[in-house]
């Protein structure tokens, strides 16, 4: 892993082209990805204002932007890095190079568009009259172990798709569940008293999130352990990610 | 087009050689029934499958020195290909080792990564970060690329706008700026105009010239002669010969007879540096492994085949334009009806290039009983450099031959003229007048 450092510079441009590639032929070219989670933010808000269910969520616009601009980072970055091997056989098969390289490029391709997006949640933020305080400075921190998560995620998923095809229709679908088994929409609080609703808490996106919040729109949560467990997880995943996919890796060049 | 990483931290390099494979095996598993969903894999676990292991390189080892330009030829499916990816580290060896000491340049392909939707300078610099070029670098020879392209006016086109032509010189523009230390071709030059092929072994000798060590994969053995000063023959996986060029070329593949030796299953017999089988000594004389009847119960039997040149003597090198006689020696043993034969040519690759018989042309076969001979004269060969294959057979006018030999004898064409191709067209240069043009 300490070997990727080297193909940074690799890394950076794939990321930066398939940015470019993402977008070249719409019309309105990068701003797709900025409409796509404002529109489902939109959405979601006039249903679920209208379904009352958030009546105990102060700024609930605010919460639920947040919420899906933090989630959508992690499912593009996954979302990314599953094709990222299998949708690139001419690179794999006639060229070398660690083959990390494009899952990294991949998550992070999802980050400069997250960033974007986090860009206009500051925006929004500054409309509502929100004021970020200093606690904003942790917010990088919380972003790299999103980060860090999403990548032991990808580098197992986009490892096992090249031996399982089927991930690739899979996973979806699990993004799918977990963007409601995640505190994007509600809050953690309208789950008392549901059997079972506790193990959701385990769900890291879900401190992710909550550390989010906090830092920017001021929910109290109890950051330090959020973070923590969240850093912890992340950790783990990566390392178990890595491991898939270094196990996975010399079939690489034969079976995609 | 990535340094792969030396195995030693210092990679020594004026003492170590460039590349060293030790025992190399590469399996594949083939399976008949491949699973590669889910549901294939559960409904496996009840099912097992049925697979083939398919041993495409067997136990090879060799060294390429520093500075060597290693010819590497062989029969389709000798394993060739296999050999230059397991080097570039995109394959990995089922067994054995390989030992890379330098930066690895893989010419496997041209215009890897190359995207469509980009212009022809976000490929150049696309192209050239996969080649492990900085970002400094790429500016600075951005222009130098373009030029030798000859795209300078189409730096901000898309490439999905290029002709083919145009893009592969593009590519190869971007993946020599930089001097390689070693350099893996896998038959780049067979792609492009003879413009661009030109340019190409212009780039390539130069690197010669300059220390580079070069693996050549190649089946035109006319540019392995000119170019490698080493060469590696494969066959079934295995190194049939390794060492100077001039010796392999004339001893193992002008002279031996095509056909594949004959080697028990799972060999191991050809191991490095020993050739284990001694070619043929006379390729038109070989005897053939039986056709279809055993030997003594065939009506005809072909005996042999010799390739006479033009001072009337058996040869297997042949220059275009030159006469050349087929001579089929044959023995009638019993009385029969009616006798054709027919001679089919085919290049190294396989390709079905000419095809006659005794029929076709009205000759009537001697089909006496007893030891005969026919020959099949040509004026001139008409094809350029390359190996040719024969295929005899002798037949009634219908129903099932009484012997034929597939593709057992060989001879070599070397042409004089600098034109290339396949064949020898009789053409020349004029100016546009009356008495040129065949129509007004």
């Amino acid at each position: 892993m300490a070997g990727i450092w080297e193909y940074r510079g690799l890394i950076r441009k794939i990321a930066v082209t398939d940015l470019k590639i993402r977008y070249k032929n719409s019309v309105l070219g990068i701003l797709w990805s900025l409409l796509q989670p404002l529109m489902t933010f939109i959405v979601l808000l006039i249903v679920f204002t209208g379904l009352m269910i958030n009546r105990s969520i102060e700024n609930y616009p605010l919460y639920l932007l947040l919420g899906i601009i933090g989630w959508g980072f992690f499912d593009k970055a996954t979302g990314f890095s599953l094709g990222s091997i299998v949708n690139k056989p001419q690179l794999v098969k006639k060229i070398y190079f660690p083959r990390e390289v494009l899952v990294v490029s991949a998550c992070l391709t999802a980050l400069m568009m997250s960033l974007i997006e986090f860009a206009v949640f500051g925006l929004f933020m500054l409309i509502a009259g929100v004021m970020p305080t200093w606690m904003i400075v942790v917010f990088p921190a919380i972003l790299l172990i999103e980060f860090t998560l999403a990548l032991g995620v990808s580098l197992a998923i986009a490892s096992l798709n090249v031996v399982l095809r089927d991930i690739q229709w899979i996973w979806p679908v699990v993004m799918q569940a977990g963007f409601f088994l995640t505190p994007i929409l509600y809050s953690m609080d309208i789950l008392k008293g549901i059997p079972f609703a506790w193990v959701l808490q385990y769900n890291p996106m879900g401190s992710i999130l909550e550390a989010m919040r906090h830092v920017l729109i001021g929910r109290p949560a109890p950051l330090l352990f959020d973070l923590g467990y969240a850093a912890l997880v992340a950790a783990a995943m990566l390392a178990i990610g890595w491991l898939i996919f270094v196990r996975l890796e010399p079939r690489f060049g034969e079976e995609v | 087009m990535f340094p792969r990483k030396a195995t030693e931290k210092d990679p020594g390099r004026s003492a170590k050689p460039a590349v060293v494979v030790r025992n190399l095996t590469k399996e594949f598993v083939i399976p008949h029934e491949r699973k590669t969903t889910l549901f294939e894999n559960i409904r496996g676990v009840f099912q097992p499958s049925v697979y083939e292991k398919f041993v495409v390189l067997n136990d090879v080892s060799f060294t390429v020195d520093r500075g060597d330009s290693l010819g590497i030829v062989g029969f389709n499916g000798s394993g060739k290909s296999t050999l230059l990816k397991l080097i570039a580290n995109i394959l990995r060896p089922t067994a054995g080792s390989i030992e890379v000491n330098g930066r690895i340049t893989p010419f496997l392909e041209l215009g890897v990564g190359f995207q469509n939707d980009l212009t022809a300078r976000e490929n150049i610099e696309v192209y050239s970060t996969m080649m492990g070029l900085g970002d400094g670098e790429i500016k600075k020879n951005m222009d130098s690329v373009l030029e030798f392209a000859g795209l300078t006016q189409f730096r901000d086109t898309k490439l999905k706008n290029f002709s083919s032509g145009m893009q592969v010189r593009l590519a190869f523009a971007t993946a020599i700026q930089r001097r390689p230390e070693i350099l893996l071709v896998d038959e780049v030059l067979a792609v492009g105009d003879m413009d661009f092929q030109k340019k190409c072994l212009d780039v390539f000798k130069q690197f010669r010239e300059q220390g580079v060590t070069m693996l050549f994969v190649s089946h035109d053995l006319s540019s392995v002669r000119k170019f490698c000063n080493k060469t590696l023959l494969l066959r079934r996986g295995g190194v049939y010969a390794f060492g100077e060029t001039n010796q392999i070329v004339d001893r193992y593949i002008y002279s031996a007879k095509p056909r594949e030796p004959p080697a028990p299953a799972g060999n191991g017999a050809e191991k490095a540096g020993s050739p284990a089988r001694a070619p043929a000594a006379n390729p038109g004389t070989a005897r053939p492994a039986a056709g279809q009847l055993p030997e003594e119960q065939r009506k005809v039997a072909i005996t042999a085949l010799e390739f006479i040149d033009k001072h009337g003597a058996a040869s297997s090198n042949f220059v275009t334009g030159d006469p050349m006689t087929i001579r089929v020696r044959y023995e009638v043993r019993q009385v029969i009806d009616a006798l054709d034969f027919s001679i089919t040519i085919y290049n190294e690759a396989g390709v079905y290039c000419y095809a006659t018989d005794t029929q076709a042309k009205n000759y009537t076969v001697d089909r006496t009983a007893g030891k005969r001979a026919l020959d099949l004269v040509i004026g001139r060969i008409p094809m350029l450099d390359g190996v040719y294959y024969i295929t005899v057979a002798a037949a009634p006018p219908s129903g099932d031959a009484y012997d034929w030999h597939e593709k057992e004898y060989s001879f070599v064409v070397q042409k004089e003229t600098p034109d290339s191709g396949l064949f020898e067209i009789d053409c020349r240069w004029a100016l546009p007048g009356p008495g040129n043009g065949h129509g007004r």
